[in-house]
């Protein structure tokens, strides 16, 4: 593995280390469980093995089970990327980096493509995972049943005999109430024609991009003491009905910085009048492409239109 | 008398996450062969085992893992209890791993652990020390982890294997997964892989 090191340094160097504890917080006996757990999560895709969830120094709804994850996984030569419903520089995406930083002095970049690890909260980030990826996920809830069926004992069973009959009723039941399937975060998934999995609270937006992915993802459930994963090129099913496929969200706007169209895209009200404008929600993705050039109707020079608004409205139009 | 245990890792907290990284990876792509960078983890081996196979013992085994050893040697089993505190298991079923340091002489594998259809992780991991990953028998490798199929070259691995992991990939969700190790990498076969044996040319 040869990774972008040298160029990231400067952020891994710019913290200290804090002594006293062992590499990334946990320790080696805590570390080998979650690892033993994990690699059974890589061999049986979709389900959801229990372990030992341990105690973080943050409070549960922090990405616990996210950061143990990531604890058992990073290594010295790891460049780590942590971001928060597509932004790097939230409280949360900040303050779990600044741990990672803390207790291992690995690197650390916003930009996805150098990255090796990346811990995420509510996104899959908009430039797409290779290979030399591996996707922490935070989950709080980690069951998709559990809003059917409150007892552990009873999602087991069902997970064990495939029935999955209630997960089809409730998105039948929405349908019936909503003429169309309403959920659009955390939407189920099926893994490789087997277990119903939640992805976690993402847009469904973001679902494709979990399917045949290149990169390995891996999801943690502190409080619910789970963690399950999705091994790379595996087929990711987003539950739908013959008369009502599987979709994700548009907008009618593209991203009024870089003009992105193909982007996960945020509403930001910008005065009492009601004006409005819509950006990436994937802060790195929308920095990239201004970086390239690209241009939205907020960057464009005055008086030009930006060339990609051009031709992303001729798309539509098509 | 007191017997000198060989060391283990020289560097036991970097050493085993680079190893685990090996491991995650293989489990993940399986066929892939991969391999450390540096593997002066440590100096020598405790025989029969490799130092690819001691690696993943020490990065995997410990208190908490029951192991199953082909083997009644007594060095390896003592350097196994020194360096990772594992209660060693004579019951297949119960162990969490079962370290096979002869492929050409393979257990019955169908004795081991396949978990149950609630818990399918309570199963047996396999480590079997084969003598390549890169030369031998050809086979194909299709399944999740793998984008189309993935080719690779086996020797050291008894051939009634092959026959024993089509039926346990019958058993998904349950069935037990597997870590080649040779002195020239690591492949996995998580219970989800199909292997096609690339019979030669009649
Ligand atoms: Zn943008």
């Amino acid at each position: 593995m040869n990774h972008t090191i040298n160029t990231t340094q400067k952020t891994a160097n710019a913290t200290p280390l804090e002594t006293g504890y062992n590499f990334a917080f946990l320790d080696e006996q805590t570390k080998r469980m979650v690892r033993r757990a994990t690699l059974k999560a890589v061999a049986i895709p979709g389900y959801q093995v229990p372990f030992a969830s341990r105690e973080m120094p943050m409070p549960y709804g922090w990405g616990t089970g996210g950061i143990q994850l990531t604890a058992s996984i990073i290594g010295q030569q790891d460049t780590l990327k942590v971001t928060d419903q597509g932004a790097d520089d939230t409280t949360n995406a900040v303050s779990i980096r600044s741990f990672f930083q803390r207790t291992t002095g690995v690197a650390t970049t916003e930009e996805t493509n150098k990255a090796t690890l990346i811990q995420t909260r509510h996104r899959i980030p908009e430039q797409p995972l290779t290979e030399d990826h591996i996707l922490v996920y935070q989950v709080p809830i980690p069951e998709p049943l559990r809003w059917m069926e409150p007892r552990e004992t009873e999602t087991r069973k069902m997970h064990a005999h495939e029935e999955y009959g209630v997960m089809h009723v409730k998105l039948y039941e929405d349908i019936a109430h909503h003429g169309h399937i309403a959920t659009s975060f955390d939407y189920p998934v099926q893994i490789a024609g087997r277990y119903i999995m939640s992805p976690s609270p993402i847009p469904k937006f973001d679902n494709p991009k979990m399917d045949n992915c290149p990169a390995l993802q891996i999801f943690g459930a502190g409080r619910e003491q789970r963690i399950y994963a999705i091994p790379p090129y595996t087929n990711v099913h987003s539950l739908d009905f013959e008369d009502h496929p599987f979709s994700v969200q548009t907008w009618d706007e593209v991203c009024g910085l870089c003009g992105a169209e193909d982007s996960y895209l945020d509403e930001i009200i910008l005065d009492n009048e009601g004006n409005r404008m819509f950006v990436c929600s994937d802060s790195n993705y929308c920095q990239q492409r201004l970086k390239a050039g690209h241009a939205g109707a907020m960057t464009a020079p005055q008086g030009q239109p930006a060339a990609t608004r051009t031709e992303s409205n001729e798309e539509n139009n098509a | 008398m007191t017997q000198q245990i060989l060391s283990g890792f020289n560097s036991p907290v970097h050493d085993s996450q680079q190893w685990y990284r090996i491991v995650l990876d293989a489990m993940s792509r399986p066929g892939n062969v991969c391999f450390p960078i540096s593997t002066e983890a440590f100096s020598q081996a405790p025989s029969p085992c490799s130092k690819t196979a001691a690696s993943i013992a020490l990065t995997l085994f410990d208190n908490d893992t029951s192991i199953w050893l082909q083997t009644s040697d007594e060095k390896l089993t003592h350097w196994l209890q020194f360096h990772c505190g594992c209660p060693i298991t004579t019951d297949k079923n119960a162990a969490t791993f079962a370290l096979i340091t002869d492929g050409n002489s393979l257990p019955d594998l169908t004795q081991f652990s396949i978990g149950s259809s609630e818990f399918p992780d309570r199963s047996t991991t396999l480590v079997i020390q084969v003598e390549s990953v890169t030369h031998g028998e050809p086979v194909e490798f299709s399944g999740s982890g793998i984008a189309t199929t993935n080719k690779l070259n086996i020797s050291g691995l008894d051939s009634s294997f092959w026959e024993t992991q089509k039926n346990n990939r019958s058993l998904f969700p349950q069935g037990f997964d597997t870590i080649l190790a040779a002195p020239d990498g690591v492949v996995c076969i998580p219970r989800t892989t199909t292997i096609r044996r690339q019979t030669p040319c009649m």
